[in-house]
């Protein structure tokens, strides 16, 4: 009996993998371990054990008349016994929350832009087949609601979330990223150096935008 | 000098220029007492300001009210409601009330519009090709910039509605039925989860409960925000044994969201970003 070890091992996983904790690491690090079966095992062993171990201490001192109470001697056992049981409890609902609101987040909400896309066929293979289901409840979920809401005006609520709207027809662009000469989808063609800057159609840079390899400029800089 | 006190007068009332040698006159005396009248426009704009209507009446802009929309009979567009209705949820640490007319207003505008850029596709002259082109592209981002805020709304109070599902079960009367729905299949999943991995494998039944009351997380109220006074409010500042204290219209104020909660909701205060 371990009186809570194994939900504290479950707590230590969930804040070592805490998006920002680890800060060699690089960006992509993974918010979502691999589902761990043994030590979710081991923690409801535990709470049945100690389950079983506050029944009995029940049943030995109440032995006598069917109506009795506990003598005050065994109440703090019964009390410790108790404990136990709440707190393995506590630690195995907040690891599988903890876990299905980052699954939320990461495999759903950000799959639009490319912040997760790398993360995304890892962390697959990381859910329980329960978490998968969930998953895709919750997408079909959302969906219904959105097109329900916004009487099909709306798909998708992260096409339009993830990145502010289009600011006017055209944009004034710096390239982050160098991508030399290109030509743009409606046919004008440019040379995107690193450091350049462009004046072009808001619809030829959404992509690269959005993947952050070009910088939407306001007017208002320095330079 | 003078001429700059009378600049706007002049503008506003123009049959009152003969008179204004002798207001000159007039004026001198009027200023060697403390109070200054103020030129109309300026008291106007300085009401407008605190009011916090849309800077420019209709009339001295382009006219665009009936091409995109998005104005309703009394003037205050469809869009800066929506846009203040998707600033305070951003702010607020727990749901607000839904606004069913204003969401439903910006739907049925959103058709509208969508229906007047197929007609200028399928129907446009052949002369007017470019500006036709050019009036659907501004309509397109008309119509994108309202659907940002649109989902920005629904997609913040999802979130919120997510992470209290149990809290919000007493909240149902600032939902709308739509999220009501959702929140109950969004429930019975989390349930039917927790207790397909955890709680089914409990030996007993008593241990297997959900909502119990120390279990049921709630939002923190006692977050700070910023907030404008609409009127004259009177702010209770308990922890600090003062007074209230009485804060004129037009005041910003950073304070715990408890203390102003039943202000924000009787609609005396607005929540800044």
């Amino acid at each position: 009996m371990n009186y809570g070890q194994h939900g504290r091992t479950l707590l230590q996983e969930l804040k070592r993998s805490e998006p920002g904790h680890n800060v060699d690491s690089s960006a992509s690090a993974c918010t979502i371990p691999s589902y761990n079966d043994l030590v979710v095992g081991n923690a409801i062993q535990d709470l049945r054990l100690h389950c079983q171990a506050l029944q009995d201490q029940v049943e030995a001192t109440t032995n006598n008349a069917a109506d009795s109470k506990p003598s005050i001697h065994v109440r703090p056992s019964l009390l410790l016994q108790n404990a136990a049981v709440q707190r393995n409890k506590r630690c195995l609902l907040t690891y599988h929350v903890v876990r299905l609101q980052r699954i939320q987040e990461e495999l759903y909400w950000k799959q639009q832009t490319n912040e997760s896309k790398v993360d995304a066929k890892t962390t697959n293979g990381n859910l329980c087949p329960a978490e998968r289901v969930f998953l895709q409840e919750y997408a079909d979920l959302v969906r219904h609601y959105t097109r329900q809401a916004t009487n099909g005006s709306i798909n998708d609520l992260r096409s339009y979330t993830s990145m502010p709207p289009q600011p006017s027809d055209r944009v004034l662009v710096r390239v982050m990223v160098n991508m030399g000469p290109m030509v743009l989808d409606s046919g004008a063609s440019a040379v995107l150096s690193k450091g350049s800057t462009h004046f072009l159609l808001y619809s030829d840079v959404e992509e690269a935008i959005r993947e952050g390899k070009v910088l939407v400029l306001n007017g208002e800089e320095d330079e | 000098m003078a001429d700059l006190h009378h600049l706007l007068d002049e503008v506003l009332e123009p049959q009152q220029q003969d008179e204004q040698p002798d207001e000159q006159a007039e004026d001198w005396n009027e200023e060697d007492r403390e109070q200054l009248t103020l030129p109309a426009a300026l008291v106007e704009a300085e009401r407008r300001k605190l009011n916090d209507t849309p800077d420019a009446t209709d009339e001295e802009r382009l006219d665009l009210g009936d091409v995109t929309g998005f104005t309703d009979l009394k003037g205050d567009t469809i869009y800066s409601k929506l846009q203040s209705l998707w600033t305070q949820e951003l702010c607020s640490p727990e749901i607000l009330p839904f606004d069913n007319d204003t969401v439903q207003a910006l739907l049925e505008a959103l058709e509208t519009q969508e229906e007047r850029m197929e007609e200028l596709q399928t129907q446009g002259s052949s002369e007017n090709v470019h500006l036709d082109a050019l009036m659907t592209r501004i309509l397109k981002i008309d119509a994108e910039r309202a659907k940002f805020l649109l989902s920005g709304l629904l997609k913040q109070r999802l979130g919120k509605l997510e992470e209290y599902p149990l809290h919000m079960r007493e909240h149902l009367d600032r939902l709308s039925d739509l999220e009501k729905a959702y929140l109950k299949e969004y429930g019975t999943m989390l349930e039917r989860h927790l207790r397909k991995t955890v709680l089914d494998h409990f030996p007993q039944e008593v241990f297997k409960q959900l909502d119990e009351p120390e279990m049921i997380d709630e939002p923190d109220l006692e977050t700070y925000i910023f907030v404008r006074c609409k009127e004259d409010v009177l702010v209770d500042n308990a922890t600090d044994n003062t007074p209230p204290d009485w804060h004129v219209k037009g005041t910003v104020l950073i304070v715990r969201y408890s203390r102003i909660r039943d202000l924000y909701l009787e609609n005396k205060v607005e929540l800044l970003m």
